[in-house]
């Protein structure tokens, strides 16, 4: 047991050092100039968000006028924001259980999809299990079919199964997701090489070894980029008619339902709408500034 | 007794200099405590800023109206000598506005505040246009947004809102209270805030307990309009009819609880074509049955309810209703000695007029997306069925199994209608609500509900604007026929869950004149003046708080109010006239070949559901 | 020897049980209503009562008896045409470009361009850009310069309006095949390139071509899926931006069209026939590609 771990550490650490090659880098007046360019296109990209942060200090007259200004408020004003707590404060449930139903549904969904999603796809990728092929194709055109006519049925089976006004149904249907499964298979299928999985197989290694301890690691910029974007679509989801109950509503309804107050609301929906997105900003910074010390894959000659 | 600007809670005592407090002595007996607000110190700045603020409006709208909107940069408009005293007046406003900024900054209470400088600036861009008199047209828009700014604070100094939790008469022994709590103590009850929710029993908004029928409701409303129902559901509803309600805020449509098996008793703020498209699906029940729909049907204008019928039924009672009105710049219309139009020919030599002095005339047009068309109905989208009903044409025939829009009638009150826009190029897209406070469209025709928006939002025109009726079509004898086709919503029962007689109980009160009068007063108290609701309920309306000759004018426009019947299929009808009035707009086609294609196609579709559920 | 048998075995039966928590889910939530789906698209059903057996009916209808499914489809075949191989295109060229600056500019960089994603719902910008309005963005831009005497109406012109949308489509799109672009040009073996320069490679392009490219191949595939799921399943753009029904129907999608025959009109049967086309449609798209994509480094 001891040389596997020894070998395999020794194989794991040859790919962190990364190699020394001389690629076709470009200059670094090159580089200059292309940041540039991509940080002009980006300012393009990045208006809507930078339009939420000036609207939410915008006090309501500025709120009304058209066209609305992107980078300048002339008044600007904190009480979008100040007002916050006490749209809030009359809540009958108090808003940290807002928060910790949307922190609790967002995480659980996140760690637990992952997990499965990428179980689903080494086993599409490396085992040579007969009905991979099959199975693969079927999770592939899945993908292809609109969600939209697919919410009456999936409303029936929540409702036979009892899952309707229960946290179960902000959790177990996004499980079903098949983005996740795609993304992790294609991934694994390019950066682990089936001679690594056969070394340790030799060595005595279960599956299940093989895959928590080498491969896992392995495809981590696939699953943080993968947990960035559950957490992100599970954070601002909205169950529509299957949740009743006003404990059991997460924060973007809570939020929203705010925001329908009419006009007199808008100055503090755009605030709301900015503190919303500071989860999945948060949650992005972290997962892709990790992602970026990516492990090249092994030196295993083939 | 000051109250200083902050956002915790504070103490505030009558007491000398010294922090001494006074005494009041009480003879025993009843007493009773007033109080009334005062600007104090600052209510002089605020006059001398209001008179400053109308002569910088003034002189706004004299200069658009030489150069429009947006002045050509390199032209010579020879601003000072086309306007009289435009010289004089500016410096007079720089003058003050120097002097009131220079004085706010001594004054204790106002110095630092970004008002100043607000006013610093605006007296910056006068400095601009006085010192080059032939490029004064440059500093226009920044004119603009300056003087916007300066009436935005204007707006802010009168509206302070307070809240007051407790007033405390104590014997001059007893210490004072602390204030806030400490910060240990908010985090333990906020925890055991916390832990309570998971355990407690929240029949959150509404009411339950005891052995009284109880009725479920769904509504799709912004939290603050649901808890004021909720508690005048425990106030008032529940203790006098003594049956419970349940009431759930779910942003989904009732067809998904009728899936489920789970649906609500009552539906309120449904979208007008909602309740025929449910009732010719038996999922509404029909409200004549009830013996005393007579006398509720009372309570709304003649033909509110026309909407919600089908087959010879009612299954809704009107819950909100809305209408056009027109809006009109006073000042301006003054200084261009127009009068107020109340023919359609008026209006058109109006919007010549003001069109010569670079303004322009706003007419309604609400753009479509899926919601609307479902959500408004036809008569809320545009002038075109008001136009029609003013013509004592219909929109749809006797039996209501067919649109009118290939008559040719309609035709002439079509072309009538897109001659605004063909001809006299009256904008398709505009802010109206902004354009009417600048003053480039000082006359304008949108629903009624803009008046708050106005009142709220547009503080620094106050008292130089008004309502009309909207132009009528000159009859025969004189007579005008000025009908407005309108918009809004209804409640109704859906039908097969068993408790329709409880939910009629809900329904009446519901609509009953009280009962909107508080809910709108409610809203009112905490969002404002534009939280209003434009209640359907007669009564109730004019009891809420109106400039009387403005109620006036609403009130006889109601009068007026002839809405459009719904049929299945009548979302087609909406998209037909839309996309109609887009093909001829865009120089397309002709105003017959577009009615003629649109009107089969909704005429297909209104076919379709009508065969679909005759049965 | 029999060792290898004994683990074979043994990984068949872990293989299932890794297999298995996905799949339950899976068939559960997603095949299940999938097959209701197809099977709801040969009925007549409003959802409230009636739901009646009709065969082919629907599908027939379609073809046959409506104009503006027809159109429809045109409008989201060409929507996709363009915005999905441009958005395939874009996606991994700025995911290329920005590899290969350092990590902490890199981050930054990514996070300009995938912003959009994160905001949501953040079409105002968009609509008061190219609003009829004489103030909006653009119209006032070019009204300025002189360019235009009148306010274009970008949106409710049967001409430009797709055109408009395609391109915030574009603007919008950098997603999730953003990202996945970036993280496997990191997984990028380096040896690759090691044994290219060795073998004569001159220039970033061939080094791009035969080396960077074969080596994405998996990453490339799931980018071009999810592109084609997001690019034939516009839907909340076109409408948001240009109502619906758009102008002449211009710029209606299958998915706009689809959701109003389901929502407004009641008809759920023939939506989920709709549906059904679309996802012959989109599989096709997805057969087209995995071609193409074979012949990647060729």
């Amino acid at each position: 047991m001891k040389i596997k771990n020894e070998k395999l550490r020794a194989v794991l650490s040859m790919q962190k050092s990364g190699s020394t090659v001389r690629r076709y880098t470009r200059s670094k007046v090159g580089n200059f100039f292309y940041c540039l360019i991509l940080i002009a296109g980006g300012l393009f990209s990045v208006l809507p968000l930078i339009y939420c942060v000036t609207t939410s200090f915008k006090p309501i007259d500025e709120l009304l006028k058209f066209p609305p200004s992107l980078f300048w408020v002339q008044r600007p004003t904190l009480q979008n924001y100040l007002s916050l707590p006490n749209l809030l404060s009359n809540l009958k449930i108090p808003l940290s259980r807002y928060i910790f139903n949307s922190l609790f549904v967002s995480i659980v969904t996140t760690v637990v999809y992952v997990i499965i999603a990428s179980m689903a796809a080494f086993v599409l990728a490396k085992s040579k299990l007969k009905i991979r092929k099959a199975y693969f194709n079927i999770v592939q055109y899945a993908l292809l079919f609109t969600a939209y006519t697919l919410a009456v049925p999936q409303y029936l089976i929540f409702s036979k199964l009892g899952m309707i006004d229960t946290y179960s149904v902000y959790i177990l249907p996004h499980l079903a997701a098949t983005m996740g499964v795609f993304l992790m298979k294609q991934y694994m299928e390019g950066s682990v090489p089936d001679s690594l999985i056969e070394a340790a197989g030799i060595d005595g290694a279960g599956n299940f070894r093989i895959f928590f301890q080498i491969v896992f690691p392995i495809v981590k910029p696939a699953w943080l980029t993968l947990t960035l974007f559950t957490f992100r679509d599970n954070w601002a989801a909205v169950p529509q008619g299957t949740i009743f109950s006003e404990e059991l509503k997460t924060l973007p309804q809570i939020m929203s339902q705010i925001t329908a107050g009419g006009i007199a609301r808008s100055g503090s929906a755009m605030a709301v709408t900015v503190i919303m997105m500071i989860p999945p900003i948060l949650v992005y910074f972290i997962s892709q500034s990790n992602v970026v010390e990516a492990m090249s894959s092994a030196g295993i000659k083939e | 007794m000051p109250f200083v600007y902050g956002n915790g809670w504070q103490y505030s005592e009558f007491s000398s200099k010294e922090k001494e407090p006074y005494m009041f002595y009480l003879k025993k007996g009843e007493h009773i405590i007033t109080m009334s607000v005062t600007l104090s110190t600052t209510a002089e700045y605020y006059r001398r800023l209001e008179k400053v603020v109308n002569s910088l409006g003034d002189i706004y709208i004299n200069i658009s109206m030489i150069t429009g909107e947006s002045p050509d940069k390199n032209r010579d408009y020879d601003l000072f000598r086309q306007i009289p005293d435009l010289n004089e007046n500016l410096q007079a406003d720089y003058d003050s506005l120097v002097s009131l900024a220079d004085e706010m900054n001594k004054s204790t209470q106002m110095s630092g505040s970004s008002m100043i400088a607000a006013l610093k600036s605006m007296a910056r861009v006068l400095k601009s246009m006085i010192d080059n008199p032939y490029t004064a047209q440059r500093y226009l828009s920044d004119y603009y947004s300056n003087y916007t700014g300066v009436g935005g604070w204007l707006y802010d100094m009168k509206s302070m809102p307070l809240s007051l939790d407790r007033i405390i008469l104590s014997a001059p022994e007893k210490e004072a209270e602390a204030v806030e709590k400490g910060f240990f103590n908010k985090l333990f009850f906020g925890i055991s805030r916390f832990i309570a929710s998971f355990s407690a029993d929240y029949n959150t908004l509404g009411t339950a307990g005891g052995d009284r029928p109880t009725i479920k409701i769904w509504v799709n409303w912004g939290r603050d309009q649901a808890e004021i129902l909720g508690n005048m559901i425990a106030e008032d509803f529940t203790p006098e009819k003594n049956i419970n309600v349940k009431l759930e805020i779910v942003n989904a449509g009732i067809i998904k609880g009728i899936l489920a098996g789970n649906p609500p008793d009552l539906s309120l703020h449904m979208a007008r074509s909602e309740p025929v498209n449910l009732a010719m699906r038996d999922a509404l029940y029909d409200l004549t049955k009830f013996k005393d729909y007579e006398n509720v049907s009372e309570r709304f204008s003649k033909t509110a309810s026309v909407p919600y019928e089908y087959n010879g039924g009612v299954y809704a009672l009107p819950d909100t209703q809305a209408f056009y009105v027109m809006y009109y710049r006073s000042d301006i219309l003054n200084k261009l000695n127009i009068k107020v139009p109340t023919t359609w020919q008026e209006f058109i030599e109006a919007t010549v007029t003001l069109q010569r002095n670079n303004m322009q005339v706003w007419i309604p047009y609400l753009k479509i997306t899926t919601a609307t068309t479902v959500n408004t109905g036809v008569g809320g989208l545009s002038l075109f069925p008001t136009l029609m009903h003013q013509n004592g044409l219909s929109m749809y025939n006797n039996e209501g199994t067919a649109c009118t829009l290939s008559n040719t009638e309609t035709l002439e009150v079509f072309e009538f209608w897109t001659d605004f826009y063909t001809k006299y190029k009256l904008p398709k897209e505009a802010s109206f609500y902004n354009r009417f406070r600048i003053g480039t469209m000082p006359l304008g025709i949108e629903s009624y509900t803009l008046y708050q928006t106005l009142v709220n939002a547009a503080p620094e025109i106050s008292e130089n604007w008004s309502i009309a009726e909207i132009p009528g079509v000159e009859g025969e004898n004189g007579k005008i026929n000025n009908a407005i086709a309108g918009s809004g919503t209804g409640c109704g029962i859906i039908s097969g869950t068993g408790n329709e007689k409880y939910a009629w109980e809900f329904l009446k009160w519901w609509t009953d004149a009280d009962t909107q009068l508080k809910y709108s007063d409610s809203v009112e108290t905490i969002l404002g003046t534009l939280g209003r609701v434009a209640s359907a309920n007669i009564e109730a309306v004019s009891n809420m708080s109106w400039k009387k000759q403005d109620l006036n004018v609403i009130l006889s426009a109601w009068e007026n109010v002839e809405e459009v019947a719904e049929v299945p299929g009548s979302y087609y009808l909406t998209r037909a006239v839309d996309q109609a009035y887009w093909a001829v707009v865009n120089g397309n086609s002709s105003t017959k070949e577009a009615l003629l294609t649109w009107s089969k196609v909704a005429d297909n579709e209104i076919t379709r559901k009508i065969n679909d559920y005759s049965n | 020897m029999s060792t290898k048998r004994k683990s074979c075995f043994r990984s068949e039966a872990s293989f299932y049980v890794m297999l298995a928590p996905f799949t339950v889910m899976f068939l559960l939530f997603l095949v299940l209503p999938i097959i209701s789906s197809i099977a709801l698209s040969f009925t007549s059903y409003d959802m409230i009562h009636k739901m009646e057996f009709v065969g082919i009916d629907n599908y027939f209808r379609m073809f046959v008896d409506d104009e503006v499914f027809l159109t429809t489809v045109k409008n989201t075949v060409l929507f996709s045409f363009f915005t999905g191989p441009v958005g395939f295109l874009l996606s991994f060229v700025l995911a290329w470009f920005i590899n290969e600056f350092k990590p902490a500019i890199r981050t930054f960089l990514s996070f300009l361009f995938y912003a959009p994603a994160l905001v949501g719902n953040a079409y105002y910008i968009w609509q008061v850009a190219f609003s009829n309005d004489s103030y909006g963005y653009i119209n006032s831009v070019l009204l300025s310069m002189n360019l235009i005497t009148e306010p274009v109406a970008w949106l409710k012109n049967e001409v430009y309006v797709l055109p408009v949308i395609m391109i915030v489509q574009l603007w919008q799109s950098m997603g999730i095949s953003f990202l996945s672009n970036i993280s496997g040009l990191q997984n990028v073996n380096n040896e690759l390139y090691e044994a290219g320069a060795i073998d004569g490679i001159r220039s970033r392009w061939q080094e791009l071509w035969y080396i960077t490219l074969p080596a994405m191949k998996h990453m490339l595939l799931f980018s071009a899926v999810m592109q084609i799921q997001s690019s034939f399943t516009v839907g909340s753009i076109a409408v948001e931006l240009a109502g619906y029904p758009s102008v002449g129907n211009a710029a209606d999608t299958m998915v706009a069209y689809m959701s109003d025959v389901g929502t407004v009109r009641y008809e759920l049967g023939y939506a989920c026939a709709i549906a059904v086309c679309l996802f012959a449609i989109m599989a096709f798209a997805r057969w087209l590609i995995g071609k193409v994509l074979n012949g990647v480094g060729k």
